[in-house]
């Protein structure tokens, strides 16, 4: 996959959450630019063009970032908070993806900045649902920031 | 002076009137012999005449009277009474009286002598002889007596006037002199004024003999005023006394009672002045007062401490001392006594004696050993708690230098204390902060004490009394309880990391549930539906039932997760209460129950609710919890009916939720509130069994409580209170009412 070409990247360390989340992209046609990163460590790596992502340019951030919250390594909210404290990464889209329904979790997501906090459905249609309205909200209808909004 | 002009001219003007009186009658008698005697000459010489009627020697012998300058007038009348001739002869008829007198005589009639005189001839009357003579000599000798009499007068009242004023220069100007100071001394009461002797004769003596008197007077009212001042001196003495003094006559009355008495006695003066002294004589002690009486009739002075009654029947104690009283003579004339009330003096001794024995009853009791000593610091006071807590008996102690039972080394700033002490009279109360306060018993031991002391002067003598307690025993117990203390807080704190390790455990465990619990459920729906929706046609009719009820199953677990979840988070959440409309509550939860109530008919009764103070996140959970079951079992009736409202019920104020559903049989409603409990099968009502505990402990988080009153298929009625429930609904009301 081209890194160049990334539209979202998805940060999930559970491959049954990571297939379903493609199942239900793919359906919706939704899952061509995808890149999946399994766990906070290779977020940020990614993310910052660092360690086996070296060779990426910080001017082709993804449009999206769907961020599970309990990851290996790095938890997602320490990796929205290197998000969002850095300014070369903070205009990008992060929208937290979480089976939790702790309360907290999500006031701290949203002080650290979060785009949109999604708790996700047990049911799996509406999973489905809820991913076809998120992919086609980031990819299609969201502007996403241009690249003046990446500093240098 | 003037009696003396008065007594001479009234004897002098009386003799002139008298002379003269004399005088004028012995004259005017004369007078009238005289004119009588010329009348009878007349008569006699003109009796022919008249007889004879003979006009000229009538004119003729009238004519005589010429020679008689005094006879003025004089005229004949005939026997008939008729003027026959008159004289002087030229004088008017009118000069004589028409006719005369019959019986002749005379009288004096308008400063004139008139006389008529019968004229006879023979035996026979034959006329009447008239005379008129003046009476000019008369008033000419009245008036010639009168300037005698006022010459006399005049010259006798002069020498009277220069004799008297003679007179008085000798004899009544001392006289004057010594009335004058008579009414001086009178008018002043001033007795020390004298007379001036003037001369050495009789008013010499009268003045001396007088000033001699004054001079008496003077020191007799001398004496008499010292001794009136003595008296009143001496009077204001026995009055200003607080002592009673009494006179008595020999037979015991009283005869003088002083405002001391009265005071000490209750009686007036008046009440028992001429009363026997036996009135306040103790009733127990008849004979006393005869006894006293008589002792003093002897001439004796005596002391006596006995008791008297006082008016009001109380008793008071005397001290008495009697004397008799003697006249210049040294006869005994009556008795005195006088008395002092020393009641309050015996009461005072008594209560000395009383709080003596009181405080050495305490300080012989006492837990505290109590040590006095004097200004040499011996000790003076050793009490039994001392014995005790030195091992050293009193007897020993005393006189004994305190030091003795105080550690060498602290005998110095033992005595530094005891000395800062005296000065300034401050000292540490308590001194049990002080390590180093310390006792040594007579065994050499030193123990710990807590010491007070204070001092008194008495006489300029200046008394320490300390006041120890032995305090091994409370500090053993002292560090007994530290020790413990230091123990059981050791203990807490490893109790509370145990349980806050728990609750950090229970926490984790909970975000696990949350987190890893709920993951592969998801993905256990998910992928038995992508088997259902991609593989349908090629699974067998039992395959899809197996996989319809391995997809129920996994919403059933995903409910019940999610229940216990909230559940559990309840247990460490805290409440955010605020004001509350518990009406709107109602109203949202009625809007999210919209999707299962469609196709059903439903009556909702809502009264309206007050405003409380809650958290309204868990506040709308009661009601969706409650709510939803009553939409839940009221669903095989045609009509479901159900009621919201508040109401007082057993003294308290309720919210209640009433249904006409399926109900539930009283006898298990202890276990409606359990959590997992269920009345009903799943196959007829779903549920988890979590919802009725969930809002029995957001009730009870709320401090209210909840119940239930239920009969099998005729409804159920859920009550619950919430703190501040039963305000709020007043405001309502009162706010409906308004």
């Amino acid at each position: 996959m081209n890194d160049k070409e990334v539209e979202l990247l998805l940060v999930e360390d559970d491959p049954n959450d990571v297939e379903l989340a493609l199942i239900a992209l793919r359906k919706h046609k939704l899952a061509n630019k995808i890149h999946v990163v399994r766990d906070g460590e290779e977020a940020l790596d990614f993310l910052f063009c660092r360690g086996s992502y070296a060779q990426r340019t910080l001017n082709g951030q993804p449009k999206v970032i769907l961020l599970d919250l309990k990851l290996p390594k790095v938890s997602g909210l320490e990796v929205l908070k290197a998000l969002k404290e850095d300014p070369r990464t903070r205009p990008v889209p992060v929208v937290v993806m979480t089976s939790s329904r702790e309360q907290r979790d999500m006031v701290e997501g949203y002080r650290l900045g979060v785009n949109s906090y999604i708790q996700k459905p047990i049911d799996f249609d509406q999973f489905q649902t809820t991913i076809r309205d998120l992919g086609y909200y980031w990819l299609v209808v969201n502007r996403c920031p241009p690249p003046e909004s990446f500093p240098a | 002076m003037a009696v003396i002009m008065l007594t001479s001219v009234a004897v002098l003007v009386l003799t002139v009137v008298a002379f003269t009186a004399y005088d004028l009658v012995t004259y005017r008698q004369n007078l009238v012999q005289r004119l009588s005697a010329t009348a009878a000459i007349v008569a006699d010489h003109s009796g022919p005449a008249l007889a004879l009627r003979d006009e000229k020697d009538a004119r003729a012998t009238l004519a005589s009277l010429q020679a008689d300058r005094r006879i003025l007038a004089a005229a004949l009348y005939d026997r008939e009474g008729k003027l026959f001739i008159g004289y002087p002869a030229q004088a008017p008829v009118s000069t004589f009286p028409k006719a005369p007198d019959n019986e002749g005589g005379y009288r004096f009639e308008g400063g004139r002598l008139v006389l008529f005189e019968p004229v006879v001839e023979g035996r026979e009357r034959v006329g009447m002889l008239y005379l008129q003579s003046d009476l000019h000599t008369l008033y000419a000798r009245l008036r010639f007596y009168g300037g005698i009499a006022l010459l006399v007068l005049f010259g006798s009242a002069l020498v009277a006037l220069v004799i008297s004023n003679t007179l008085q220069q000798q004899v009544t100007r001392p006289i004057l002199a010594l009335a004058e100071v008579a009414k001086a001394v009178s008018d002043r009461g001033d007795y020390s004024i004298r007379a001036q002797k003037v001369s050495s004769d009789e008013t010499g003596l009268l003045t001396e003999a007088f000033n001699g008197m004054l001079a008496r007077i003077e020191e007799q009212t001398e004496a008499l005023r010292k001794d009136e001042e003595m008296r009143s001196f001496l009077a204001a003495i026995v009055e200003s006394s607080e002592d009673a003094i009494v006179g008595k006559d020999l037979e015991g009355k009283v005869v003088s009672w002083n405002v001391g008495a009265e005071q000490m006695f209750g009686y007036t003066a008046v009440e028992i002045v001429g009363q026997s002294i036996t009135r306040i004589q103790s009733l127990d002690r008849p004979e006393e007062e005869a006894q006293i009486l008589e002792e003093a009739k002897r001439g004796r002075t005596r002391h006596y401490e006995t008791v008297r009654i006082r008016k009001d029947g109380q008793r008071i104690e005397v001290s008495l001392t009697v004397f008799p009283i003697r006249n210049a003579r040294g006869d005994i004339i009556g008795i005195s006594s006088i008395a002092r009330d020393i009641t309050e003096g015996k009461r005072s001794e008594r209560l000395v004696q009383e709080s003596r024995a009181r405080l050495s009853g305490i300080i012989g009791s006492a837990m505290d050993a109590i040590i006095s000593a004097d200004e040499g610091q011996r000790i003076t006071i050793f009490n039994e708690a001392a014995e005790k807590m030195f091992g050293c008996l009193a007897g020993e102690a005393l006189g004994q230098p305190l030091d003795r039972f105080i550690p060498e080394r602290l005998q110095h700033a033992h005595r530094q204390h005891v000395a800062e002490f005296g000065r300034t009279g401050v000292t540490t109360r308590a001194m049990s902060n002080l390590r180093s306060i310390s006792g040594l018993r007579a065994n050499g031991v030193e123990f710990p004490i807590e010491a007070s002391i204070s001092h008194i002067e008495i006489d300029g003598e200046r008394i320490y009394t300390v006041i120890l307690r032995d305090i091994t025993e409370r500090k053993r117990a002292e560090d007994q309880i530290r020790q413990l203390n230091a123990e059981l807080e050791q203990r807490v704190a490893e109790r509370t990391a145990e349980l806050t390790s728990a609750n950090n455990e229970l926490e984790s465990f909970t975000y696990s549930v949350a987190h890893d619990l709920r993951a592969p459920l998801r993905h256990i729906d998910a992928f038995s539906n992508l088997l259902h929706e991609d593989f349908k046609a090629a699974l067998p009719q039992e395959a899809q039932h197996y996989l319809a009820n391995i997809r129920k199953s996994t919403g059933k677990m995903s409910l019940l997760v999610d229940d216990l979840l909230n559940l559990a988070r309840l247990g460490r959440q805290e409440l955010r209460r605020q004001p509350t409309l518990l009406g709107r509550l109602v109203d949202e939860v009625l809007a999210d129950l919209k999707p299962e109530t469609t196709g059903r008919k439903l009556e909702w009764h809502i009264e309206p609710l007050p405003v409380v103070e809650c958290d309204p996140g868990l506040m709308k959970q009661v009601f969706a919890n409650l709510l939803s079951n009553s939409v839940k079992y009221t669903r095989p009736r045609p009509v479901a009916v159900i009621e919201v409202g508040c109401c007082r019920i057993n003294g308290d104020t309720a919210v209640f939720v009433r249904d006409n559903g399926v109900g539930f049989n009283m006898k298990y409603a202890d276990k409606l509130f359990g959590v997992f409990q269920r009345l009903h099968g799943a196959e007829e009502f779903e549920g988890t069994g979590v919802g009725l505990a969930t809002v029995d402990r957001i009730v009870r988080k709320h401090g209210g409580r909840i119940w239930a009153e239920a009969f099998v298929d005729k409804g159920a009625t859920f009550y619950f209170t919430v703190a501040g429930l039963a305000r709020g609904m007043d405001e309502e009301q009162q706010h409906i009412a308004a």
